[in-house]
């Protein structure tokens, strides 16, 4: 049975198409069959952080309307096996995302994939909800600050009223908080919220914590997801998420300020792994 | 800090507080008898009356005629300092602006005689509550339309609750809480955090800035008296 995971936050630019290229690359890298889906209709960003923007033949929209078979549309990623990228349109609207029309496109690749990560366009109009509608499971992407926090609360409404799950009555979304761009000096100055302050208020299991990082811009500059760069801490950050999500225990890195360089130069460098990274 | 300047360049400001004043109930025009007892009264505890303000409850009187001159007199004599009256029918009126004393609503409960006891019904029949067992999002409104509303969990920014009756969170209140919403007086509010939004019994509202001084307490309850919106611990 495949398992719908959308990735979504309500605001935008808070770090999806960065999450579902991670997580999707993630699972992959697991082993799983895994196809990622562009539902931001005109946009189109996923398959530039991929780097496969050149290879866009046919796109979502085109499966919806049946105007290309699945084989055609699906991009076949040449770094991972088992990953595969499914485009956004960038010259239709939203409006193209019928629920019919979706439905059919995920029953398509329910038969052949382990997992389809829907990642979402921002807001809380059609496109959002069409990536949330058919999900098992649910990453809310947010970033440490109130307006992130609050639209990150609506989703999680929208999620327990107006998805197939709740509407049908049957088990849950599977809810997981992803807090990205995290930055513990920052929070530390008190110019953003707490780890614990966003638990608190959306009390939401969290599922990881991703550093704000500059790994992250080199991989989209470069077409590359962060978590194939396994020596950045959001590449890291994003295993160890992938690593819960697969149901792993893993200790929470990168959520506490790093000791200056006082100590260490007192002590020495010994040990490479005691250095902050 | 920007509130305390704007008082300063201004010469005086009218500001809503809450005070606990004491009642003192009549059960007779007798001015002789009431002085008889208060004397006592007084001569026990003389510090708690030094110059304590008193409203005067007239409502049990019904139609006698109290002669509020020589009441406010005596009272003062005593050491007492009344302040108003309140229960008054229409003919008293006129008697309690001559002594300058402020008319006061009735307290909330005089309209009632005695409290009456329920007695258990013989057919078991379903509460009209309404139980929710999961954090209430932004955005999202619960109405219980014919009880009280009962959350287990947080209430978040953004997300309503309305009820007929009274509105219990076990968890933070951080959005809008409505309860009493067709008028019931007697309806509370009860949160174990208030860092609300909105908070109404029977149609009368506080904001946030209203209740600034109890936002991020805990054990909250919010009932009306005397038509006043009350914030305060239950725990005390
Ligand atoms: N952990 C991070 N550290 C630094 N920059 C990040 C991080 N995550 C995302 N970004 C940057 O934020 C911007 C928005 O990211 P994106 O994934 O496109 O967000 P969304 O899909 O939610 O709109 C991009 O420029 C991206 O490089
Ligand atoms: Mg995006």
């Amino acid at each position: 049975m495949a398992r719908i995971i959308v990735v979504t936050s309500g605001k935008g630019g808070v770090g999806k198409t960065t999450t579902s290229a991670a997580i999707g690359t993630g699972l992959a890298l697991r082993g799983f069959k895994t196809v990622i889906i562009d539902f931001d209709v005109g946009l189109r960003n996923l398959d530039l952080i991929m780097g496969c923007e050149r290879r866009v033949v046919f796109d979502f929209v085109n499966l919806i309307n049946d105007e290309a078979k699945l084989q055609q549309a699906l991009i076949r990623d040449k770094r991972v096996e088992n990953l595969y990228i499914l485009p956004a349109s960038q010259t239709r609207d939203k409006d193209a995302l019928t629920e019919e029309g979706v439905a059919r496109v995920l029953d398509e690749l329910a038969k052949d994939f382990e997992y389809i990560i829907c990642d979402s366009p921002a807001g809380i109009e059609r496109g959002a909800l069409m990536a949330l509608y058919f999900a098992d499971e649910a990453i809310i992407v947010t970033n440490p600050e109130v307006s992130s926090v609050r639209d990150s609360d609506r989703i999680l409404g929208i999620l327990a009223s107006k998805s197939k799950r709740a509407e049908e009555n049957l088990p849950p979304i599977k809810q997981h908080l992803l807090l990205t761009r995290y930055s513990p000096t920052r929070v530390s100055r008190g110019e953003m919220l707490s780890l614990a302050d966003v638990e608190d208020i959306l009390s939401v299991p969290l599922l990881g914590v991703i550093p704000e990082s500059q790994a992250v811009l080199k991989a989209s500059n470069s077409g590359v997801p962060v978590i194939m760069d396994s020596e950045s801490d959001a590449g890291q950050a994003y295993g160890d998420a992938v690593a819960r999500l697969l149901g792993e225990e893993h200790p929470f890195r990168f959520i506490n300020l790093q000791k200056n360089g006082l100590l260490k130069r007192i002590f020495g460098s010994k040990s490479k792994e005691e250095l902050p990274v | 800090m920007a509130a305390q300047q704007n008082n300063i360049t201004r010469p005086c400001q009218l500001k809503g507080s809450l005070f606990t004043l004491t009642v003192l109930h009549l059960y007779t025009d007798d001015l002789q008898k009431i002085q008889r007892e208060l004397s006592a009264t007084v001569e026990r505890a003389p510090q708690f009356f030094q110059q304590a303000p008193v409203v005067i409850d007239v409502h049990l009187l019904g139609s006698s005629s109290v002669d509020f001159v020589s009441l406010v007199k005596l009272l003062k004599q005593l050491g007492l300092s009344p302040v108003g009256v309140r229960g008054l029918n229409d003919t008293l009126t006129p008697h309690a602006l001559e002594a300058n004393l402020a008319l006061l609503p009735n307290a909330p409960n005089t309209l009632r005689e005695e409290p009456q006891l329920v007695a258990p019904a013989t057919t078991s029949m379903p509460s009209k509550n309404l139980i929710i067992h999961q954090p209430i999002r932004s955005g999202q409104q619960v109405y219980a339309k014919e009880g009280d509303l009962i959350v287990i969990g947080a209430v978040s920014h953004g997300a309503e609750l309305l009820a007929l009756g009274n509105i219990h969170v076990y968890g933070a209140l951080r959005g809008r809480a409505l309860a009493g919403i067709h008028g019931d007086k007697q309806a509370r509010i009860f949160c174990q955090t208030l860092e609300a939004e909105m908070l109404s019994i029977a149609g009368l509202y506080q904001l946030s800035d209203d209740f600034l001084a109890h936002q991020h307490q805990h054990h909250i309850q919010v009932y009306l008296e005397s038509e006043r919106l009350v914030v305060d611990s239950y725990m005390k």
